[in-house]
Order: structure tokens, then C-alpha cells, then sequence
């Protein structure tokens, strides 16, 4: 028996002691969203239940549901397993309570269960036939959720380093081949063959290489690489060890932005275990092959993403990308080979390995093997992080995972891809998210962000906000994406004021098309994607911005007005007590009215109005104005 | 063999296609590529097309392959490239450029322009050399369908020797990357994000305060009138460009300096040098043509009359210095000759010297101490001295220099010597010998140092010291095998005969005070 | 006496200034300027009044050379070596029916007293104002209340009309509008395309010359200029001059007469602004 197997077989004995104990013991969802949704009091209620109840606390990672976020599950010996979610602090002890004393599993708060092996039946369904969870194919989210992202054995009696242990008897070359079968292509967003990423990086003469694991996780909406991070750590550092040696490296980093503190958190412990595991420094597992990660903390910059700007955050430098070729392959950090992979690529890459190439290759589409992993924000009813084989259709993710659109209004468009990305509107719904027809389409897989749209959200307004976001991240180097995106924006923001001309439709076309094929990296290629996307699928919406000065979906504030509707008003003064400059006027039991000069359109008594009364009026039906 | 518009050129290894065009005449628009620097790829200026790759290709940082097809100049990439300098005229004062009147404007307004802030060219102080509307001249703009964006940016004029105007720059990043990549300085770089991404010194600090050498390379590459050094850019383009070698200290760094109405206008490294990887200092670059244009010149032969030094000419001051030295033994008679003289005049000193049987012969400001002991009653100097009036044996000082410096009080004749951007000559340095050439004319009567020496010679009837020009003297040196050593003068040495540089130059002496407490101030 | 009271850079390089020098302020009439000198070295620069008050009166300075230079960077509260003024004769303010003035520069700043003046007269005001960039208007609001008709020309066409005031002109001309008598102020250039413009049309035409000037009272003929083949001075004959008459050409090359002088000064001074070489040196002691 190997140091490995034994290694092992003390995980399994400490992971298998965990889920038969006496002690009750609750999982915690404490990943980034478990915390913001306020987990960690909940927690701290938990805890004070200690000095009356035994039981132990195991914060682990997310398991997808974000919206059921604060989720618990609960184990007891002999019964299952019970997942609640939205536990508020209040409530979290009486849960716990009355499940683990008064053996009630509370069936309406649950979302869900997991079977003990010899325990008793319950009512309550599967967590995995959970309706967000069900349609998953989950690979690389495989344990996260479930197992102790800082309990190294955790990891190991989950499969854990399980494929790195079998590489270390294979061939560089073999591993490569492996991966180059299986169809993996890069999941940070432009897809490239993993596989053959690292070929060329390992023919390259340089004996010193180096491996780059991506966490630089940056579109708005996007948080798939965090999760896996706070959910598996180790998931991505076995992946990374294996890229290593495949292409023979002698070093691996991590670029992980500053804004993911509990991500870095956990990289540094995971790191510290390995290494004390003797998965990390020299002879690894007792082979040939030593290998050291060093963890760079990115200062939040969203262009240090691209691969050439991050090699030279990592050097100390401004990141600021410079022109490909030569590739980071061949000319990365320090001036030699260099591999950079995407959190989620490395995350993938132990299981291929374990379970081969064939295997992976069945999931997906012909070109797009395998699967992805993707947020889905926005206005959907079950938001949160999901992995789906790629191919599978929008509606799938849409209906069948998020359950459609929250308030069941109107579903209108899915922006995929963040600021790079593009606007795919509601009737490609059965197209197969995949990374060809994402670009015919116009939008790009990115790193997998889905915001979803509804009839409430103006088009024009969202081309703009991401236009704001670009403007702002680009690192000023090239003139077409300095300028261009500012200049971009400007026209943007003049049409969303209603002081578009006819012209500017022209100008906008052209000026996308300069900075997608002028700028130098590919923040600036992209960065018109929207409003190039949104004026092939939405140009009725830009007309109506332009010519008719209306805002369909009512969200440009300089082209409609409040009215209030007299019939409806019952007179209540709840706008009239709530509006901030007093534009609001009426006597009580009366209907009000509302002075469109003095309003700032701060939507207060449009949000607060119990019945409704007050309607959003397009500015040209109401005003006249004169040209 | 690549094909660049149907051309074929030979394909080099390791060059970049913009290199291979350049070198075969094509011409290819650039504003952030310079000969002497890496290739950035911002300006995106020279996009082109490589047939069988999608999309356009910047030929600054692509190489080239051999067997590359490539088209520099169709329909789509001139109109792409038009749409990028579109957008950087957008943000660059630019109006004069697209003015109808501009060119009338320009004639009539043909006056200095300096103004504080640069609002169009016709206030720029480069817009002689602007490299922006040279490209604007190129692609014939007229106008901009964008909204123009004036950056609003403070001038910031905080430092000795140059003024920033960053409304004007383009990013281009040329003077990031000669500060960092040639100078090996890294003051300047890039701060901010986004559309305020902008150049300047990290935390926006005025360059004083920086580790800055003043060295001006910055100025030098800078395409537009963004970095320009006070006093020195804005004259039009120069009426001629003269190369010579520094005699401020023994470095022997190779200048080349603008000229402009007979006056030095500006000095840069001479950009044929190879071994000057690095730029000149800060005298060099910046103090030169001030110090030499000061108007306390020495411009006339004088001596003194009732009290007063009354300007005479070359005639009259020959004889009166020739009976002078006639009426003293020459064991009374001591002369001091400058580091600062060229190795000609250094000879013809020596040998006039040598003709005179003068032997007491100064070189530093130790050996003046023999002045009491030997009883000198005559000192002959080429350089303003400290504490003379303290020799009370001395009768007579003839005060041969460029400016009045310490002595000229004492003196009782004063001869006007040419400074060394004025005269032809040779000059011992740690490079060995540097040719020294005639920049300018040296102002109303002040002549070289071994002219002024030969003058005298004539009067005192001595042969052999009557020479046509440099090169003569520079066969005679050979001839006798006569060898110049290195002057003890070092980089930071900051005087030039007796004049301490500082005097004329008041941003220099603001320099100097502000970096007391630095070892090396620049 | 010659205090700095306010000064502000209203768009770059044109300074509102501020000072305080009563018997300017009390005897001063539309089109007369001061001469002021920033220090006892310094150059002498005439300027424009533009506005009086009980004890002050108010300029707007173009920032364009070392001494201008020098007035920019003093402060609030500080003192000008000399002022000198009112100089030059008034301008001729009488009731011509339909005035146009136009600006630039400036002169944008120079033809506001011009404008109140002529408009208390009764006359119908059209103003032409013109700047290289939208970024450079100022006085926008004030020239708009004073004139009944209000246009703006750019040479990069950022606002207004893209050109010049004599575009403007000549389109308002060519569209029917009659003048009654012209005022320009600005560059030379500008001053002399549209004297050019009016001649034609017999539209009385004047213009404010900006001469070097030294003394200011007729001395030292600095000024000189030939209109109408006379010689004249401008600080004492003008600055207002039948426009139609000046020697363009002439007076071009008479302002070029001191580059060499200007690039030894340029040369030779100190640029560094004066608050910052106290900043430097002031505080030592840390």
C-alpha cells in the first residue's frame, strides 16, 4: 500500500465517521452568497443551541440555490439528512430544534433530503430532485456543498487527488492526449482546446515553464469560479498540479482577484494542506515531479483577466495586456512558456481524469464536450449557480432550472457573457448554449454569466450600463477602446436622454465596428458585443428611443413621466408624505396629482402606491416638444 | 519573400512587418512606434490585413512570416484607420487641424506661441514637428462627427525645465517606455483606469520630487506638444541641426542641437551615437542653450582706463597685451589654463608658453598658491578664479573667458572667448578624442581661445603661432606627438570655466537647491 | 492700489481679473485698455477694460507669453507693479440702428462694455462670437442677454457654427441681414477676414488694434500702424481704427518685430510659478 492509499483510507475513515456519528451535525452553506444572504448568524444561533444540544457545525460551500440562500442541512443518525433554505437567524434554532428534538422534519421549510443509508423514509424528496438541481449534470460542482472546503481529507475521500496520483504514472504526453480526447475547451471564455493549449506550451524548447490558474473572476453577474472556489478548492489545485506536469512546469501561480477574500482564504489553506500532505513542494506523492503555487492577489483590475495584462500584474506591472502574438505559450510570465487556464478548466480537468476521456466526451455537443457551469441572475425566479452539459437549451436553463421569470412577467432576452458578451432575445430560447452558437449568435460563453431579462428591462439602458463598464475597466492603452467605448457610451447615453438623431445609428455601427476590430485585446474586440447584439435583435427599441423619444420598457428616466391615474387614486398620501421634493400634491381621499417639473424621478411613489395608481407615461404624450 | 501591396520585399527573421515595410519604403502610419523603442501596439494606427488571417493585424508588434501576404492600404483599413485617428483627434486639441483657416492663420499668426494651456495648434508649441497632425494632414481631415472631449487637465508646470500639458497626449506611450526601457528610470507611467487612464509620475508627484534625472528623452520622443521643455520647442522648425560633442564634462556625450536666428534653440542625444544608449544629463539637455545665450556674454575685448574697462578691438587689445607681457619677465608671468579648453587651444597655450619661456603654468586652483611664493606679477587666466585679490604681489590679471565670473573685478584686461558650441576643435574625453564642431557664432567679437592667443602672438612677432584653422594645429599636435589627457572634470562637476552653470540658469539652480541633500542631484 | 482682488481662469488660458485702481475705475469708458506691468522688469501688456465697479475694474487676460505668464500665476490679494490707464480713446458709441459686433478670443471678454454701451444707445445688437472649441466660450450668458440676435462659430464645429465670425457674417449677410456698423475685436487675423467681409457691403467697420505697446501715451511709436495710409499710434489714436483702412500686412509683421527678444527671455527666465518656488524653498525647515 502506497503513502497515497493510506492517506486515503484516513480520510474516507474521518469522512465516514462524520456522516455516522451520533452527533447531530450541520452543514452550513457558508460561501460568499450563503454570507451575504446572512448565513453566519445564523450560524452563531446555531451555536448557542450548543450549551443544551450536542451537535457539530461544518461550514461548507454552496450548493447552487442561491435565491434559498441562508441554506442548512441537518444530519441525524438514523434519519435523513434535511435541507432548509432562506433560514433566517430567528428561525435557525427553532429548525434545528425541532428536527433533531421533536423529530419533526418540517416538510414545508425543507427544500429537500438526503436518504442516511439505513435510516428511516421520509416524505420529503431528494435534494437532487429538486427542481433547480434536477436537469444539472454536475462534474466539476460535484462536491460543492457538501464536503468541508478547508478539510483536505474531506477532498480525498471524495475522489480527491485521486487523478493526480494516477497521472504521476502516466506520461506528460498521455495526460495531454487525454485531455485533447475528452474535447475540454477553456471555460474562461474564448474556448480553446485545453488540450491543445498545453501541447504547445510543452513543445516549446524553454525548460522553464509555467502554469497560471485564472481567478480573476470579473463580469457583473458572474460568480461561477468563486463558488467552486469557496465550495472545492482543491478541485482547481489538483487540476492545476496536473497541468503542471504535463507540460513539465516548474511553477504554478494563482491570480486571484482581492475582492474574493473567503476564495483566497481558502486557497491559502488548501495550499498549506497540501503542502503538509506532500501534495505540493518537492516529490510529490513520493515522484520525480516538484511543483510550487505561489497565490497572486489581483488589486481588482477587470482587464487583468485578459491573459497578457495578468502575466503582467503577476510581474509586478501594470496590467495592461500587449498585442498576440507571440502567445503567453510561447512568451508568458517572466518571458517563457506559460499555460493559463480558467479556474473551472483546471476544476474539470481531475475528473477527466479519473474517470477518462471518453467518458467527458459524452456529455455536451460535438465541438463543445463536457460540461458548464453558469450563474443565472437576473429576473428569474431560482436563481444561483448551475452545471449543465453544454447543448442544452436555453429553455432548459430558463424554465426548467430557474422556473422562469421572476413575477412571471414577460421573458424578454438572456445577456450571456458579461460586458464581452451579448444580448440573445427570448425567441432563440431552444437554442443549444454551446460556443459556436453562442457566437453566431453574437454573444459569447464568456465565463459563463447569464442575466436574465425581463419586458421591465429597457435594452438600450443595458447596452449602456455594460458600455459603462468597459469604458471604465479598459486600461487605457489602445485608442479604440479608450476612446472608443467613452465615445461608445456617449452616443448611448444621448439616445437613452432622447437626444438621438437618425444619424446616430450609423455612427454607433461604425464606431462598434472600429473598436471590435481596432482594439488590441479582447476586452476591446468585445466590448461593443452588446450594442452590437442588442441593435440586431432590439433595433425596434433603439427607434423607438431615437425617433419616437419613447422607452418601451419605461426605465429611461428623461423620456417618460409620472401620472397619476385620478380613477384609480384612492387618495391615500402615501406618495404625497413620501416624495423628497414635494412634487406630489392632493388632498386626502382625493386624487392626487404629481407636478413633472419638480419630479426627479425618484420612482418612490410608483413603488409604494397600493393601488397602483400611478402609471408611467411616455414624455412626448404628455409634453410637447418643440423642434 | 513577403508581399506587402503586391511589392515583394525580403523576408528578415525577428523583425516586425512594420520594420520590413519601413525598410522597403513602405510607408505605414504609426504614432506609438519609434525606432528607438519596443513596439507598444496603443496607437492601432497601423492596422493591416494578412491575407488568410480574419480580422486586421497591427504591423508594429506583429512578426513577420515569411511568405505573408499583406495589404497596407485598401478600402476597409484606410477607412478603419480613419475611424481610429478620428477618435484621437476627438480627445486631442485639435481644431486647428481641422480649421479651414488654418493655413492663412498660420502665416498670419506666424509669431511664438506659448501659451499656457494648449487649446489648438496654433498655440502648440510643437506643431512644427507634430507627428498628430502630420497624420491629420495625411488622411485630410476635415471634420469629426464626435463629440469633442477636452480633458480639462491642469498644465502641470511644477518642475524645472519642462511644462506637461497632458490635454495633449495621445497615450502613446513613448515616453513611458524611453523612461523605462531606455533610461531604465521608470518615473513615467501609466496611472488610472479607463477613459482617465493618463501618463505622469506615480501618485502625480511634480518630477522634482521623483528620482527624475532630468534627462528630457521623454520630450524627445513625445509625438505631440504634451511634454514639451520651456523655452526650447516652441520656435518653429529649427534653421539648422548641428552635431557636436559636450564640453561640460569628460563624459564626451554627443549632442544634437537646434538652431534657430544664430542662437542654440534645444539639444538632444545625437541619434546616431549607438554607444549613448542613455540620454544626456540634465546640463546637457536642458541647461545648454540657456547658459550660452545669456546675455552677460563677454562680447569685446577690454581693458581698463580710468577706472573703467572700456570695449576696444582685436588690434588694439593685441598690442596692449603683447606690451604688457613684454614689460615682465616671464618668471613673473603665470597663465591658467582651463579643463574646459579645447586640446588646440590647450596646445597653442603650451606652446606660446613654451615660445615665451613661460613655465609657470596653472591648471588648478591649488597652484595658485605659488602665486605669492614666485612673486607672479602677471596672470594670465582662461577661467574666472576664486580669491585672487587675496595675491597682493599681482599687478596686472588678463581675464580671458566667456562670462564676467569671479575675478573680472580685478581684471585689466578681458579678452572674449568663444564658448565651445562656437568654435571647431578637438576634446580629450573618457571616449578619447571627440571632434568638436562649430554650432553657432560666437557672439560680437569673442573668438576662439587659440585665436586669441595667436593675436597675441602676432603682436609679440612670435612665428609658428599663426595658424589658418584647427586642423592645422591638429597636424602640428600629431607631428610632435603631442598628447591630451582626460580633464579631471566629472559628470556632476557644475561650473563651465568659472561660471557655475546654476548662475545663468535659474531652473537649474532650482534643481540644485531642491536636491541638496542628494549625493548625485540628478 | 493695483491689487489683484479676484482672478479666474474661465476657460483655459483667458484669466478674469479683478483689480483695484479707482481713478481707472472712475474714468474708464467702453474701449479704452489699461497697461499693466506684473513687476519692475517686467513687459508692459495692454489689456481691455471690460467692466468697471466703485474702485475696481475687471479684464480678461489670453495667457500667451512670459509676463502674461506672470499675471496668471499671482494671486488673489497680491499687487501689480503699475497699472496705467484708461488709455486709448473711447470707442465710438453713438445709435446706428443695426450693430454687429463680433469676438473672439479675447475679444469675446473685450466687446461685452461695447455691447452694454451700444445697446443703451437704442441699437439693435447682433454679437458673433467664435473660439477653436466649444470648451473655450465664455461670458456666453451675460453676451446673450445684452444682444438681440446671439450667435456662436467653432473651428472644429463643436458648437455653433463650424467657422469662424465671418462665416457667420457672411451667411447673415448673404440671408438679408443689413448692418448699420461693425465691431470686431480678436486676433488680427479674425479682425481683418472680417473688415474684408464688410467692406463690400459699406458697413461702417471698426476695429480695436493690439499693437505691442510700451508706454502707452505716444512716445515710443511701438504702436505704430497705417490706416488709411496715415501713421498712427494705436494706444493714443485708438485702438479703434476704420477697419477697412488698416495695413493688415503691415501691422502682422510689426508684431512679429520682437521674436528673438521673446525666445532669450523664454530662455532665460525662471517658468516656475512663484507660489512654487516658495513652496520649495519657503519651508525648508521639515
Amino acid at each position: 500500500m502506497t503513502d497515497f492509499d493510506t492517506l486515503v483510507q484516513k480520510a474516507k475513515r474521518s469522512w465516514d465517521k462524520l456522516h455516522a456519528q451520533k452527533t447531530p451535525v450541520i452543514y452550513a452553506g457558508a460561501a460568499s452568497c450563503g454570507r451575504a444572504a446572512g448565513v453566519l448568524p445564523v450560524i452563531e444561533a446555531i451555536k448557542e443551541l450548543k450549551a443544551t444540544l450536542p451537535l457539530e457545525i461544518v461550514e461548507v460551500g454552496c450548493i447552487g440555490p442561491c435565491y434559498l440562500e441562508p441554506i442548512i442541512a441537518v444530519q441525524k443518525k438514523g434519519h435523513p439528512t434535511i435541507f432548509y433554505g432562506n433560514v433566517q437567524a430567528i428561525q435557525a434554532a427553532e429548525i434545528v430544534e425541532n428536527y433533531l428534538v421533536k423529530n419533526d422534519p418540517q416538510p414545508d421549510k425543507a427544500i429537500g433530503a438526503l436518504s442516511s443509508p439505513n435510516g428511516s423514509e421520509t416524505t420529503i424528496p431528494s435534494i437532487w430532485d429538486h427542481p433547480m438541481l434536477k436537469a444539472q449534470k454536475r462534474i466539476v460542482l460535484k462536491n460543492c456543498g457538501l464536503i468541508d472546503p478547508q478539510n483536505i481529507e474531506h477532498y480525498l475521500a471524495n475522489d480527491g487527488y485521486q487523478a493526480l496520483n494516477k497521472v504521476l504514472q502516466m506520461k506528460p504526453e498521455t495526460v495531454i492526449q487525454e485531455i485533447t480526447d475528452s474535447g475540454l475547451r477553456g471555460r474562461g471564455g474564448a474556448g480553446f482546446p485545453t488540450g491543445l493549449k498545453w501541447k504547445f506550451t510543452r513543445a516549446e524548447k524553454d525548460p522553464e515553464k509555467y502554469v497560471i490558474c485564472n481567478a480573476d473572476e470579473g463580469d457583473p453577474g458572474a460568480f461561477m469560479n468563486r463558488s467552486l472556489i469557496e465550495g472545492d478548492p482543491h478541485a482547481v489545485l489538483e487540476g492545476l498540479l496536473i497541468a503542471g506536469y504535463a507540460i513539465s512546469a516548474v511553477k504554478g501561480y494563482i491570480y486571484c482577484r482581492a475582492e474574493y477574500p473567503l476564495a483566497i482564504q481558502r486557497f491559502r489553506k488548501a495550499l498549506k494542506d497540501m503542502r503538509k500532505f506532500g501534495l505540493l513542494g518537492e516529490n510529490i506523492l513520493g515522484s520525480d515531479f516538484s511543483f510550487e503555487i505561489e497565490l497572486k492577489e489581483g488589486a481588482g483590475a477587470f482587464v487583468c483577466g485578459e491573459e497578457t495584462a495578468l502575466i503582467a500584474s503577476i510581474m509586478g506591472e501594470r496590467g495592461m495586456p500587449r498585442q498576440k502574438p507571440p502567445y503567453p505559450s510561447q512568451h508568458g510570465v517572466w518571458g517563457k512558456p506559460t499555460v493559463i487556464n480558467n479556474v473551472e478548466t483546471l476544476g474539470t480537468v481531475p475528473a477527466i481524469i479519473r474517470n477518462g476521456s471518453k467518458w467527458y466526451a459524452r456529455f455536451g455537443t460535438e465541438k463543445s464536450k463536457g460540461t458548464k457551469t453558469f450563474s443565472l441572475v437576473g429576473k428569474i425566479r431560482r436563481s444561483g449557480l448551475i452545471e449543465v452539459p453544454l447543448g442544452t437549451t436555453l429553455r432548459t436553463v430558463i424554465y426548467d432550472i430557474g422556473g422562469g421569470i421572476y413575477e412571471d412577467k414577460e421573458f424578454k432576452a438572456i445577456q450571456v457573457g458579461g460586458p464581452s458578451g451579448g444580448t440573445i432575445p427570448a425567441a432563440f430560447m431552444d437554442e443549444p448554449l454551446d460556443y459556436e452558437n453562442l457566437n453566431k449568435l453574437g454573444a459569447i460563453m464568456g465565463s459563463g454569466g447569464i442575466v436574465v431579462i425581463d419586458s421591465d428591462t429597457c435594452v438600450v439602458d443595458l447596452a449602456r450600463y455594460f458600455l459603462q463598464f468597459t469604458e471604465n475597466e479598459s486600461c487605457g492603452k489602445c485608442v479604440p477602446c479608450r476612446i472608443g467605448t467613452k465615445q461608445l457610451l456617449n452616443l448611448l447615453t444621448k439616445i437613452v436622454k432622447g437626444e438621438g438623431t437618425i444619424d446616430d445609428f450609423e455612427l454607433l455601427e461604425e464606431l462598434a465596428h472600429t473598436i471590435s476590430e481596432g482594439s488590441l485585446c479582447g476586452l476591446g474586440k468585445t466590448a461593443p458585443n452588446p450594442v452590437i447584439t442588442t441593435l440586431t435583435y432590439f433595433r425596434d427599441e433603439y427607434v423607438a428611443h431615437i425617433v419616437d423619444k419613447r422607452c418601451p420598457a419605461k426605465v429611461c428616466k428623461d423620456l417618460f413621466v409620472y401620472v397619476v391615474d385620478a380613477e384609480t387614486c384612492i387618495g391615500c398620501e402615501i406618495c404625497r408624505k413620501r416624495c423628497p421634493v414635494g412634487a406630489v400634491s392632493g388632498e386626502k381621499k382625493q386624487p392626487h396629482s404629481i407636478d413633472i417639473t419638480k419630479c426627479i424621478k425618484c420612482d418612490v411613489c410608483f413603488t409604494n402606491c397600493p393601488a397602483k395608481a400611478i402609471r408611467k407615461v411616455d414624455k412626448v404624450d404628455v409634453i410637447h416638444v418643440s423642434h | 519573400m513577403l508581399v506587402i501591396d503586391g511589392k515583394k520585399v525580403p523576408f528578415v527573421e525577428g523583425k516586425t512587418i512594420l520594420e520590413i515595410a519601413r525598410e522597403n519604403n513602405i510607408h505605414i502610419p504609426t504614432l506609438c512606434a519609434h525606432e528607438r523603442l519596443p513596439s507598444f501596439g496603443a496607437c492601432r494606427l497601423c492596422m493591416i490585413k494578412v491575407h488568410g488571417v480574419p480580422g486586421f493585424m497591427n504591423a508594429c508588434t506583429t512578426p513577420a512570416k515569411d511568405g505573408m501576404v499583406i495589404t497596407t492600404n485598401n478600402l476597409e483599413i484606410k477607412k478603419l484607420r480613419r475611424a481610429i485617428f478620428e477618435l484621437i483627434l476627438s480627445e486631442h486639441p485639435s481644431s486647428c487641424m481641422i480649421c479651414a483657416q488654418a493655413e492663412h492663420c498660420d502665416k498670419f499668426n506666424s509669431g511664438i506661441m506659448k501659451a499656457g494651456v494648449i487649446t489648438g495648434c496654433n498655440t502648440c508649441p510643437n506643431k512644427d514637428m507634430c507627428e498628430v497632425r502630420a497624420i491629420a494632414e495625411e488622411l485630410n481631415f476635415k471634420t469629426i462627427r464626435f463629440p469633442i472631449f477636452y480633458k480639462e487637465l491642469p498644465i502641470e508646470r511644477n518642475d524645472p525645465f519642462f511644462d506637461r500639458d497632458y490635454n495633449l497626449c495621445i497615450h502613446c506611450g513613448r515616453c513611458v517606455r524611453v523612461c523605462q526601457q531606455v533610461e531604465g528610470a521608470h518615473i513615467l507611467v501609466f496611472t488610472k483606469r479607463g477613459h482617465d487612464t493618463k501618463i505622469g509620475t506615480s501618485f502625480e508627484k511634480p518630477h522634482i520630487e521623483t528620482d527624475c534625472k532630468f534627462c528630457g528623452q521623454c520630450i524627445d520622443v513625445c509625438p505631440t506638444g504634451a511634454l514639451s521643455a520651456r523655452g526650447q520647442k516652441w520656435y518653429q522648425e529649427p534653421d539648422d541641426r548641428v552635431r557636436t560633442t559636450c564640453m561640460l564634462c569628460n563624459k564626451g556625450c554627443r549632442f544634437e542641437m537646434d538652431v534657430k536666428w544664430g542662437r542654440i534653440v534645444a539639444v538632444r542625444p545625437d541619434p546616431d551615437y549607438k554607444t549613448l544608449k542613455t540620454g544626456i544629463c540634465v546640463k546637457g539637455r536642458f541647461c545648454l542653450p540657456t547658459f550660452f545665450n545669456a546675455v552677460d556674454r563677454i562680447r569685446f575685448p577690454r581693458f581698463l582706463q580710468n577706472f573703467k574697462l572700456y570695449p576696444t578691438n582685436w588690434d588694439e587689445i593685441g598690442s596692449h597685451v603683447a606690451e604688457l607681457l613684454e614689460a615682465y619677465p616671464p618668471s613673473k608671468i603665470a597663465l591658467y589654463l582651463t579643463n574646459f579648453l579645447t586640446d588646440e587651444s590647450d596646445y597653442v597655450f603650451r606652446k606660446f608658453a613654451e615660445m615665451m619661456e613661460i613655465t609657470n603654468i596653472y591648471t588648478t586652483v591649488e597652484d595658485l598658491t605659488q602665486i605669492p611664493k614666485k612673486g607672479i606679477k602677471v596672470l594670465w587666466t582662461t577661467e574666472g578664479l576664486p580669491g585672487l585679490k587675496n595675491f597682493k604681489t599681482l599687478e596686472h590679471l588678463i581675464f580671458q573667458e566667456v562670462f564676467p565670473s569671479e575675478g573680472y573685478e580685478l581684471a585689466d584686461v578681458v579678452l572674449p572667448a568663444a564658448a565651445f558650441t562656437e568654435q571647431f576643435g578637438t576634446y580629450y574625453t573618457q571616449r578619447g578624442p571627440m571632434p568638436i564642431q562649430k554650432v553657432v557664432k560666437a557672439p560680437d567679437l569673442a573668438l576662439e581661445d587659440w585665436k586669441i592667443v595667436c593675436k597675441i602672438a602676432q603682436e609679440l612677432d612670435l612665428s609658428g603661432l599663426n595658424y589658418l584653422d584647427v586642423d592645422e594645429i591638429e597636424q602640428e599636435m600629431g607631428r610632435v606627438n603631442y598628447k591630451q589627457k582626460v580633464r579631471p572634470v566629472d559628470e556632476y562637476y557644475l561650473k563651465y570655466r568659472g561660471t557655475p552653470i546654476a548662475e545663468k540658469v535659474p531652473d537649474f539652480k532650482i534643481l540644485l537647491e531642491y536636491r541638496k541633500n542628494r549625493a548625485k542631484p540628478w | 492700489m493695483y491689487e489683484i482682488v479676484e482672478k479666474r481662469e474661465e476657460v483655459p488660458n483667458i484669466h478674469r481679473l479683478i483689480i483695484r485702481e479707482p481713478n481707472v475705475a472712475k474714468k474708464a469708458k467702453p474701449g479704452q485698455f489699461v497697461i499693466l506691468m506684473p513687476d519692475e522688469k517686467g513687459e508692459r501688456v495692454p489689456m481691455s477694460i471690460v467692466e468697471t465697479k466703485k474702485d475696481t475694474f475687471t479684464i480678461f487676460m489670453l495667457e500667451l507669453g512670459i509676463t502674461t505668464g506672470k499675471i496668471a500665476n499671482m494671486h488673489p490679494g497680491e499687487k501689480l507693479y503699475a497699472v496705467a490707464g484708461p488709455l486709448g480713446q473711447p470707442a465710438e458709441i453713438e445709435y446706428y440702428g443695426n450693430v454687429l459686433l463680433g469676438g473672439g478670443c479675447y475679444g469675446i471678454g473685450a466687446i461685452y462694455p461695447l455691447a452694454k454701451a451700444l445697446k443703451a444707445k437704442g441699437n439693435r445688437i447682433v454679437t458673433i462670437i467664435e473660439a477653436r472649441s466649444k470648451y473655450l466660450i465664455y461670458l456666453e450668458e451675460k453676451l446673450r442677454i445684452v444682444s438681440d440676435e446671439f450667435y456662436i462659430a467653432t473651428s472644429d464645429g463643436s458648437r455653433g457654427t463650424n467657422g469662424h465670425v465671418q462665416t457667420v457674417l457672411d451667411r447673415l449677410i448673404k440671408n438679408g441681414h443689413r448692418f448699420d456698423h461693425a465691431k470686431f475685436i480678436g486676433c488680427t487675423y479674425m479682425m481683418m477676414n472680417c473688415s474684408n467681409i464688410t467692406a463690400p457691403y459699406r458697413i461702417p467697420t471698426r476695429v480695436a488694434l493690439n499693437t505691442i505697446m510700451l508706454d502707452g501715451s505716444g512716445m515710443c511709436g511701438c504702436c505704430r500702424v497705417s490706416v488709411g495710409g496715415k501713421t498712427k499710434f494705436a494706444c493714443v489714436d485708438g485702438p479703434e481704427f476704420d477697419g477697412h483702412q488698416v495695413d493688415w500686412a503691415e501691422l502682422m509683421k510689426r508684431k512679429a518685430a520682437y521674436q528673438e527678444a521673446e525666445m532669450i527671455s523664454y530662455q532665460t527666465s525662471p517658468h516656475i510659478c512663484r507660489a512654487l518656488i516658495e513652496n520649495y524653498f519657503g519651508e525648508s525647515d521639515e
